[in-house]
């Protein structure tokens, strides 16, 4: 259908006006539409619009509040328009918000596979302390102190290394 | 060397090549959206001191962006060594490339690295292992940004996890000419898998090529997304090559017609426009495939697919061309290699 201010492009954008109960239907370009309305008409068809657009979807119906990364200044409506986040910290800051929409995008689903084997080191320190610390507590309850130092011992040895 | 990697991979009737692509961000360095231009070179400085030394798949050469002219940056879009959005950046990025043309490591892309690896027909897991080597390597001297629930942290939340992209580039002209397509365009996202154009994001399919690759990258471990899309792509391609025998059968006349002709214009064109060219050679590397043509390689033929693009045309050229020159060189070139080969 061709557009019915200019005859000659091709009409995108319908306009429908309800005027003491009877309907005015008017079908434009995008360029008309523009010039007549006071409305900005743009066709959404980027990726990352379509993206932003998954991301805005529930927030619009929310109260709009500022939400900021403290450690980057990215605000969270500026990740809403680039679908961008401004730093790692950024997961964080936004997590309440941001962990529906992972959800959407990826499923209800966790990290498997690779880790960094710098976290990797961290991490199984951190799980090797933890549970030396349940092991101390148990050998206290039964009162083997002499093993309970050396538990201590190794602990702390841990957590110099770190 | 231009061109693709002339490494021997599997299932090269159908498939093309293979890339494997990690995102990787460090936790020190704003990201890309909130970077400044010191952190963009504190970032160039970086890799360059991790990657110097590392000589696995040969030297990792430095292509600055900010002083490669515009050609040059398409020219290696065209070869798939960097994206889109690498080839038009303004700030100050580039991308460490092997000689072979096979590894490079983008810097300032979206992320502050992407690791790719591409090789001909299906290898995943080869390129897999080759990126996950160099990821290793970095891995080992900084500290990346990483989250134990959501992996990987990048940029776009549509790439942590894994930060993995897999994907194969199939030739699929018997599945586009009986229309079979739309039925796996259809059902390919509900399992989380991607079938777009050859530049991925946004672009056209253009001579009957589609990149197929994962969708998800959360939750998954990167060998299960690797076989996941192996085994979708070799489905794929079986189909396709049914269909190619079926069409070939049901009129096997109309069907040499086709693909002679093509191969006719192509040795024999003075003037060929990208559109044309690669609806040509789609037609020829099917008949090659099929082993109706047999004094020309599908190799020679991928080849020739990244060489007649706009900017690496020009490149060969040495000097930049007109839209109507252009297609006056691509027939030129093209008449000189498939005369090479006879």
């Amino acid at each position: 259908m061709l557009c019915q201010n200019c005859h000659q492009k091709a009409a995108n954008v319908h306009f429908t006006q309800i005027i003491n109960n009877s309907k005015i239907d008017i079908y434009l370009c995008e360029e008309c539409a523009n010039k007549i309305s006071h409305v900005e008409f743009v066709s959404p068809f980027g990726f990352n619009d379509l993206i932003s657009g998954l991301f805005g979807y529930q927030v619009k119906q929310e109260a709009p509040e500022t939400l900021k990364c403290k450690n980057c200044g990215m605000e969270y409506e500026e990740f809403l328009k680039t679908s961008r986040v401004g730093c790692a910290q950024c997961y964080h800051a936004f997590e309440e918000k941001l962990d529906p929409i992972i959800k959407r995008l990826h499923g209800n689903a966790e990290h498997r596979g690779k880790v960094p084997v710098r976290v990797s080191s961290k991490i199984s320190t951190t799980n090797e302390i933890a549970k030396l610390k349940q092991l101390l507590n148990e050998c206290i309850k039964k009162e083997e102190y002499e093993e309970a130092a050396k538990i201590r011992d190794r602990i702390k040895a841990l957590e110099v290394g770190e | 060397m231009m061109g693709m990697p002339i490494e021997k991979g599997t299932e090269l009737d159908v498939a093309v090549s293979t890339r494997v692509r990690l995102a990787r961000n460090f936790a020190d360095i704003p990201f890309s959206a909130k970077m400044t231009s010191k952190h963009q070179n504190a970032l160039i400085d970086r890799m360059q001191s991790i990657i110097s030394d590392y000589t696995v798949y040969g030297k990792l050469m430095y292509a600055d962006m900010t002083t490669m002219h515009p050609v040059d940056r398409v020219s290696l879009m065209e070869r798939h060594l960097i994206s889109p959005d690498l080839a038009e950046s303004k700030g100050n990025s580039g991308a460490f490339i092997n000689e072979k043309e096979n590894v490079s490591i983008m810097v300032n892309e979206e992320d502050h690295i992407r690791i790719q690896a591409i090789f001909p027909g299906i290898m995943l897991e080869k390129a897999y292992k080759v990126c996950d080597d160099i990821d290793t390597i970095i891995a080992e001297k900084a500290d990346y940004a990483f989250d134990i629930k959501y992996g990987y942290l990048t940029s776009c939340p549509t790439n942590i996890g894994s930060g993995m992209r897999a994907s194969v580039m199939l030739h699929l002209p018997a599945l586009v000419m009986t229309g079979f397509l739309k039925s796996i365009l259809e059902s390919c996202p509900k399992l989380g898998v991607a079938v777009r154009g050859i530049y991925g994001e946004n672009s056209d399919a253009v001579g009957d090529m589609f990149q197929v690759s994962n969708q998800i990258t959360l939750g998954r471990k990167d060998e299960e997304t690797i076989a996941a899309i192996d085994g979708i792509c070799k489905q794929i391609i079986d189909r396709e090559k049914a269909l190619r025998l079926q069409l070939y059968r049901q009129n096997i006349y109309a069907f040499e017609d086709r693909i002679y002709r093509s191969y006719g214009i192509l040795k024999n064109a003075r003037v060929l426009s990208t559109q044309e060219c690669f609806k040509l050679l789609s037609d020829v590397r099917l008949g090659v495939s099929m082993g109706i043509i047999s004094d020309v390689s599908v190799l020679t033929l991928n080849e020739l697919l990244v060489l007649s693009q706009p900017a690496t045309l020009q490149k060969i050229a040495g000097k930049q061309l007109e839209p109507e020159e252009r297609d006056v060189k691509r027939a030129e070139m093209i008449r000189n290699r498939l005369q090479k080969t006879e």
